[in-house]
Formats: C-alpha cells, structure tokens, sequence
C-alpha cells in the first residue's frame, strides 16, 4: 500500500474489510499522523456497532436491492421446475412415439363392396348363373374372348340379367371382411377408398354361361323357343357353364321375360318381354339408361328388316311396347340394338343394313348392346 | 544498581500510542484529564493485555479502551466535580455489553439506516459487500474495478458522504 493510498484504507477499517498488510500499513501510519489516528479513533464507535452480527445483518438487508419482478417469478417457480421437467419430458416422448408411428410406411384401407348375386326375375339367380367371382381372383387371361355366334342352339331360355356395374358399385354393401392382405395394410385414413365392383366381364361371362346353359337344357326339354341371347362362345366359357345349374322345366315354361346383357356397355343394360297379340308379337323393352333401340327381324330371304326405322327412344327404367311383328322361321328372329346415341349406319335398307347387323353380331360387346332375340 | 531493561518495539509502539491518545483525548476534554486518560489506557494495556505486542493489535485494542475511558470520564464530569478516574478494576472489557453503550450504538445504526437510502448505487454495493466480510481485492474483483486503487477511492469517497450525511461523526454529536 502506498503511503498516499493509506488514508483511504480507513473506511475499511469499520467494517473489517482491511487485509492484515492493509491493517498494519493503516496503523503503523495513524502512530505518526496525529489527524490519521483521531479518524482511526472516530471510527471505533461504528466498528464497534458493526461488529454485532445482528446489526450486520439488518444493514445488509437494508442495502440488499428489491429482486425485480423476474427474480420473484423465478424463485416462485424453482419448486416447481422438476415437475415441469418431467411434463415437458413426457410430452416429448409422447411427440416422438407419435411422428414414429406416423412416419412408417402409409397404408390404405379399402373397403370393399360384396359381390352381389345377379337379381332374379324368373328363375334363381344360382341355378342359372355361377357365382360371381372375387375382381382378384380372376386374371386378366381368364377374361373370355366374346364372339358371337348363331350357331348355338336357338332354345329359350329365361336370362338374368346381371346388374350394371354401375349400379352394383352404388348399391350400399354389408362391409365383408378384407383379405389378410388387405387387412394388414389397414390404418387410419381419412377417407376409404372404395374397391370398384367386380368387372363387367365377370357378369359378362356368368351371364353369358347361364344363358348357354339355359338354352340347352331348354331344348332338351321343352324344344320351347323363347328369348336367348344368342353368339355364345362355348369355347371360352365352357367350363363355367357345366358348372352352372340349368333351370327346369316348369321355370322354362314360365312366362319368361327375357333379358339382356349390356355389360359391355358398362351401364348400358336392356331387358325385354315377349308379348304375343295374335300373330304379332310385341316386344316390351325397358333400359336402365336413356337409350335408343334399334328392333330388326328376320325377313324372308333372312335379310334384317328394320321394325321401327330410325330406332325407338327410350327412357331410363320405363317399358317401351315395340310395333308387332310376324317373327320369322330362322333364328335368331329378330335383334335387338340398344346404344346411347343414334347410329347412322342402321338407317340402311336392304343387304347393307343386313351387313351392318350381322357385323354387329359377330362384335364383341362395346358401347352397344347387340341382342338376338329368339321367337317361337 | 540495578540495569535498566532494553526498550523494546512493545515500548516504542505503546509510547508513540500514548502520544496519539493524549492528542486525541485532548481534542474532547482538558489536557489534564486527557493526559490521566492515556495513563490509564496504558496501564489496562500493561496489567491486562500485556501479551498483546503487534500494532494490529495494540491499537484497536487501545482505541476500544479510550473510548470506553471517554464515556467514563463524561459520566464523572457529569457529576459535578468529581474527578475523571475510572479504576482498572471497573473498566469493562472491549466485548463487555453496557447499557449505556448499547443505547450508543442503537442510536448509531438507526442513523446509519436512514442516511444509507441517500447513498448511491455503487455506494451501497461497495458498503454491503463490506459489511458481508469481504475484502478490498475481492471487492475489486465484484465490482469489476480496474485497480484496487480505484476501490479505496471509492470507499473512501462513499465514506466521506455517509459521515456527512450523519452530520460529520458517527456517534450522536
């Protein structure tokens, strides 16, 4: 401590806050400086206050700043910290459990409609059609190949129709329960998307055989000439008709109405009635859609003669009575052409509207609905 | 004849002491009382605290006795006329509680807290980290100041304010 730095060592002095080479520079100079020992010795009467800890204490108190509003906050929550610790621990926890389950791969649920049995009208539906089969069970090389042909065997047969597949997907379906496979890939999504129904060739091919299927037992029965659609390629569909029950006798003698397939016109289907009025017959048509009908029957040379040139308007789910018609021998005896927009090519006459239907015939199903009608 | 014992550094210590204490004393009372003032801090320093030689020592131990000599000797004025002689024998010891005493020193904090509000910031700081027992290098270190030099300026100016603030003396005048 310098000599001139001494002096101010005696604040010190009161409080005990000199070191001992600040207390012995302090005292060894108040011996000499007279005005330095008397402040020394004025000092005492606070030392002495000072040195009572109580006092200390309740000074220190005094001069002890206010804790600001944060400090209070801070004391006020230090218990609870560890708590909050944990919250927040658990929380987090719970966050990341939560991004792991989401963050693995996306599944879809699928709910998938059941596949319906076709509606009856005249005869059960399972003695005349097999039962429809699964979407995916069925490859796409077992899809039958359509190619009409009027060789088959023109005995009638009551049909069945098979339900538009349009119509089949908005039918509410009971909820059947997925394939493990489908299962497994089931989670929560917002929306379930909904399995189409089972392809149009799948009726196509059921329809198909119940109505080959029909038109033989038909004829070893009764020989009773009545609605079939005709061009069944047995070849192809063979084997699904052996399985497919033959409808008996009694249902074939039946007042039969005789429907169509319009399952290659996707929701295009047509049915018809017979309907006899002396030598006439009268078709009684109904579609499900807005639809034109073409009705040709069988001239005398076997030439298609047109029965309502220009085709037959007709309205979604209402019967229309065509004009009668004498029916010729040969069968098919008529046919009948059922298409959403009018089709110029069947407003030829003579050997070019023959040509154009038997075309028709012999196509593969498409937008429109080509039926041959066998009458007695 | 018997030889007279060396003066030692107690000696010397204990009469540049008494030269101060009468200095002192006289500046309150007369020099005759202040003279039998020193008499008597040195006797209690010789009969009572004789193993007490280093200056750290002798002279807050010193300073203590004069002052409670003081207010003895204020006490006997007080009484007209009878003469400022405290006995050894009554002379309280430096820790020794009194009444009297006491009051004085009440009635020095409860001036000593009304005046500390009046004080600076720093002021304040430096006396509370005083009175917590800490030293000058370690106030310097607390305080961020740049020398300890700079620390006994301060103390020794926040001193001098709360001293004046207190009316120049930290007893009742």
């Amino acid at each position: 401590v310098k000599p001139d730095d001494v002096k101010r060592l005696i604040g010190g002095y009161a409080t005990g806050t000199l070191t001992p080479a600040e207390q012995k520079a302090l005292f060894e100079a108040a011996l000499d400086d007279q005005e330095l020992f008397d402040a020394i010795a004025r000092e005492q009467a606070l030392k002495e206050a000072l040195d009572d800890p109580a006092i200390r204490r309740e000074l220190i108190a005094d001069l002890t700043p206010a804790p600001s509003w944060r400090e209070r906050l801070a004391a006020w929550m230090r218990p609870a910290m560890p708590i909050g610790a944990l919250g927040a621990l658990a929380a987090g926890t719970l966050g990341v459990v939560l991004y792991v389950q989401n963050s693995g791969p996306k599944t879809t649920e699928i709910a998938q409609a059941p596949i319906r049995q076709q509606p009856q009208l005249d005869t059960p539906a399972s003695a005349l059609s097999p039962p429809a089969q699964p979407a995916e069970k069925k490859s796409p090389e077992a899809r039958p190949e359509f190619t009409r042909s009027k060789a088959k065997s023109p005995m009638p047969a009551p049909m069945v129709q098979s339900p538009p597949a349009a119509e089949n997907r908005a039918v509410p379906a009971a909820p059947i329960p997925a394939p493990p496979s489908i299962a497994r890939m089931a989670a929560p999504q917002p929306a379930p998307v909904v399995i189409p129904a089972p392809a149009p060739e799948q009726f196509r091919t059921s329809i198909v055989a119940s109505e080959a299927d029909t038109a033989k037992k038909a004829e070893s029965v009764n020989q009773r000439a009545d609605g079939v659609v005709g061009g069944v390629p047995g070849g192809v569909v063979g084997s699904i008709i052996g399985g497919a029950p033959g409808p008996s006798a009694a249902m074939a003698a039946r007042p039969k109405r005789m429907v169509a397939d319009a399952a290659a016109a996707r929701s295009l289907s047509v049915r018809y009635q017979r309907q006899k009025t002396g030598e006439l017959t009268n078709l009684i048509i109904e579609a499900n859609a807005d639809s034109i009908a073409y009705l040709f029957r069988r001239g005398e040379a076997g030439e298609w003669v047109a029965i309502a040139p220009g085709g037959m308007s007709l309205k979604a789910n209402v019967p229309f009575t065509t004009t009668g018609f004498v029916p010729g021998a040969t069968q098919p005896a008529a046919v009948l052409i059922l298409s959403r927009r009018p089709l110029s090519q069947l407003a030829q006459t003579g050997s070019a509207l023959t040509s154009v239907v038997q075309e028709m015939l012999a196509q593969p199903p498409g937008e429109v609905v080509v039926t041959a009608v066998k009458l007695p | 004849m018997a030889a007279e014992s060396p003066i030692t550094e107690r000696d010397r210590t204990l009469a540049l002491l008494r030269e101060r204490i009468v200095a002192f004393a006289a500046s309150r009372l007369s020099r005759d009382v202040a003279e039998d003032l020193a008499q008597e801090v040195l006797i209690v320093l010789h009969e009572k605290y004789g193993h007490v030689d280093r200056i750290e020592d002798l002279l807050p131990l010193s300073l203590q006795i004069v002052r409670f000599k003081l207010m003895g000797a204020r006490r006997k004025m007080a009484r007209h006329g009878e003469f400022a002689q405290v006995s050894v024998d009554e002379l309280p010891l430096a820790d020794r509680s009194d009444t009297e005493a006491e009051t004085d020193r009440r009635m020095t904090v409860e001036r000593l807290r009304k005046a500390l509000p009046q004080m600076g910031e720093r002021c304040r700081q430096l006396l509370r980290y005083k009175l917590e027992g800490k030293t000058f290098p370690q106030i310097q270190r607390l305080m961020g100041a740049a020398s300890i030099n700079t620390v006994y300026t301060w103390d020794f100016r926040c001193r001098k304010q709360l001293l004046d603030l207190m009316g120049g003396d930290w007893e009742q005048p």
